[in-house]
């Protein structure tokens, strides 16, 4: 009954997005499809460039997580030279990595989702944004970017730059860490675990208020997917992958992510640039799986950090088995927040952070290497093959936000069909949908966020496919 | 003590995008003292509007396409005047960024002003080209003049370097 609509990708607009709902002949939504519409090229591009350059090419993918993608990037180039990484290294890599996504999460609860929380899905438009939540409750609003701004001195300071920062090299990084630095950061953590905590107590008060966006926001039974240290906590930097079911059951565990084409399989439809990964064994699309925040809260067997485990298990006591409701992606957040500041406060309290061991040095020993590591809306993978010259002749990445494309679509038709009972679309009624996406934090294609308005095109469509509403919220 | 806040905005890569770099590097170098901080960004964010209101002078460098290659704008700019912005997270104005300190953190510095240069070139490349190059030490000085209390009136185009 419904007809196909074709997308033409107008230009290469930075998080440019689009939805399209279908109804049947009870003017019920009966289809909804999350278009992203742009195209990057970065596995192609790269061919013939020398794999050292590889760190800084690929972090180019974002404005908002390079750091994640310069961290899989050098350890898929730590592959290709076989190379042990320093320990005092890896753990100023792993405090890199906790500070991304603590800006990123921060980002993405305070300023891009907050409105939503504070003011309320029907609010005015004009009022959702964070001058909203300023006017509201402006500690939050200040705690937000205060967290944000925190997560970017780490990085600022460890790295030099915020923004596309070099320091990770293939072998470790280019400078260790000194006395005042350390100092510095570590000065910062007491204020940040303050405002975290108040933001915590705040949001679980305000989750009474969103009964019904809980229950229907992409919250369905999935796979969850994640890295998990060999003490069953969050492997934020490493692990193993593990994956785990809607009962909280195991099912794989221990899997390599060198190996990943032997469980992620990655399919196309032809609405979206953006693929489909699904777990191989259960096929297209029941593979169907979750990563990000909510996931890895899911798998772990603890937290591992004395605040954020406590935070964990009122978390999981949300639901008997896994919780399944991606409006708890934010919540998931927020707990991850406390844990990276706590696990930052605990690497830079060893001793060994201070050495000045920071890089092994190696030839090119392997002629593929895979990196993975978890960027803050999920499992990053890079995958690299070489020639005997070191040159680039392939490249697979593996987007966090792709793996949870299979969700993202059918968590916009599960909201829309609670919400959308008419052939009139409603502000509320776009705002409910938009939220399903930005629950899950999408950087789409990894090329940026959307701006504080998700930039949405949604089309509402009956089932000869007449166009009976259009909405377009532009970037 | 007066405190000033002098940020510097542009990409490294793109030829004469980065001069408000170059700039910032310079005057780093001139103006040490705890008086005077100045920051550099590939862009400027919203983090940036708590700095801002605890200084009492606020200089924002950049390039502009507005202009002719070489050409020293500089103007004095208030917080926007409005609600209900859409608050972009990737990267916000001077007046947006006034307007958050404002109502953020309740305060704004006295006196702010954006001083531009007229820009060639924002093509790849590490370097500035030659009328950019030439108009760094007026650009300088303006800075200066600023810095030892010259005021200007909003939106007025000060030529200070011939293209």
């Amino acid at each position: 009954m419904g007809k196909t609509i074709t997308i033409d990708p107008v230009t290469r607009i930075e998080g440019h997005a689009k939805i399209t709902l279908q109804t049947d002949e009870h003017g019920e939504v009966s289809n909804a499809y999350f278009h992203v519409t742009q195209f990057r090229g970065f596995e192609k591009f790269c061919e013939g460039r020398p794999f050292y350059e590889m760190p800084y090419l690929m972090e180019r993918i974002c404005g908002i997580c390079p750091v994640s993608h310069l961290l899989a990037s050098a350890k898929a180039c730590d592959a290709l030279l076989a190379v042990r990484v320093p320990p005092a290294s890896m753990k100023l890599r792993r405090i890199l990595n906790l500070a991304q996504i603590l800006q990123s999460h921060a980002l993405s609860f305070f300023y891009l989702s907050a409105p939503d929380l504070l003011l309320g899905m029907d609010a005015d438009p004009k009022e959702r944004n964070l001058f909203g939540v300023m006017r509201n409750n402006p500690e939050l609003g200040r705690g937000g970017i205060r967290l944000r701004q925190f997560g970017q001195q780490i990085i600022e300071t460890l790295a030099g730059k915020r923004i596309h920062p070099g320091w990770v090299v293939p072998g470790g990084v280019n400078e260790p860490l000194t006395v005042q630095k350390r100092d510095f950061l570590l000065a910062g953590i007491p204020e940040a675990i303050q405002i975290i905590l108040k933001t915590l107590r705040w949001f679980k008060k305000t989750m009474e208020s969103f009964r019904e966006e809980i229950r229907t926001f992409a919250n369905f039974p999935t796979l969850f997917m994640g890295l998990v240290t060999p003490d069953g906590r969050p492997g934020y930097y490493d692990g193993a992958i593990r994956f785990t079911d809607s009962f909280g059951k195991i099912v794989a565990d221990n899997l390599s992510p060198a190996h990943y084409p032997e469980f992620l399989g990655e399919a196309v439809e032809p609405f979206t640039f953006t693929k489909f990964p699904y777990y191989l064994p259960f096929g297209y699309p029941d593979g169907i799986y979750r990563v990000g925040p909510l996931a890895r809260l899911n798998l772990v067997d603890r937290c591992g950090t004395p605040l954020a485990q406590q935070e964990w298990v009122e978390f999981r006591a949300l639901e008997r088995h896994s919780v399944l409701s991606s409006f708890h992606y934010h919540y998931a957040r927020l707990i991850e927040i406390l844990f990276c500041l706590e696990h930052i406060e605990e690497f830079l309290n060893d001793p060994e952070i201070l050495s000045t061991h920071v890089r092994s040095t190696a030839s090119l020993n392997n002629l593929e290497g895979v990196g993975a590591a978890e960027a803050p809306r999920g499992t990053l993978i890079h995958h690299y093959r070489v020639d005997e010259q070191g040159l680039i002749t392939w490249a697979n990445l593996i987007i966090a936000t792709n793996h949870n494309n299979l969700a993202m679509n059918r968590g916009i038709l599960q909201a829309a069909r609670h919400f959308v009972r008419s052939d009139k679309l409603t502000e509320g009624m776009l705002n409910r949908v938009e939220a399903v996406i930005r629950a899950f934090d999408p950087c789409l294609s990894c090329s940026t966020h959307a701006d504080g308005h998700l930039p949405l095109h949604i089309r509402l469509l009956a089932p000869d496919g007449t166009l009976l509403d259009e909405t377009k919220r532009p970037s | 003590m007066t405190h000033t806040l002098i940020l510097a905005c542009g990409n490294p890569l793109r030829g004469d995008d980065a001069v408000a770099l170059h700039l910032a590097r310079l005057l780093r170098e001139q103006l040490a003292g705890p008086e005077i901080t100045v920051h550099s960004a590939q862009q400027w964010t919203p983090e940036l509007a708590e700095p801002i209101s605890r200084c009492d002078l606020a200089i924002f460098l950049d390039a502009s396409s507005r202009f002719s290659p070489g050409f020293v704008h500089c103007e004095s700019v208030a917080p926007l005047v409005g609600q209900g912005h859409a608050l972009l997270t990737h990267s916000c104005n001077p007046p947006l960024l006034l307007l958050m300190s404002q109502q953020f953190y309740t305060r704004a510095p006295q006196r702010a002003f954006l001083l531009t240069i007229g820009s060639q070139s924002f093509a790849f490349s590490f370097s500035l080209s030659s009328p950019v190059q030439r108009a760094i030490p007026q650009a300088l000085s303006h800075i200066n003049s600023i810095l030892s209390g010259a005021t200007y009136a909003p939106s007025v185009t000060h030529a200070l370097c011939a293209p």
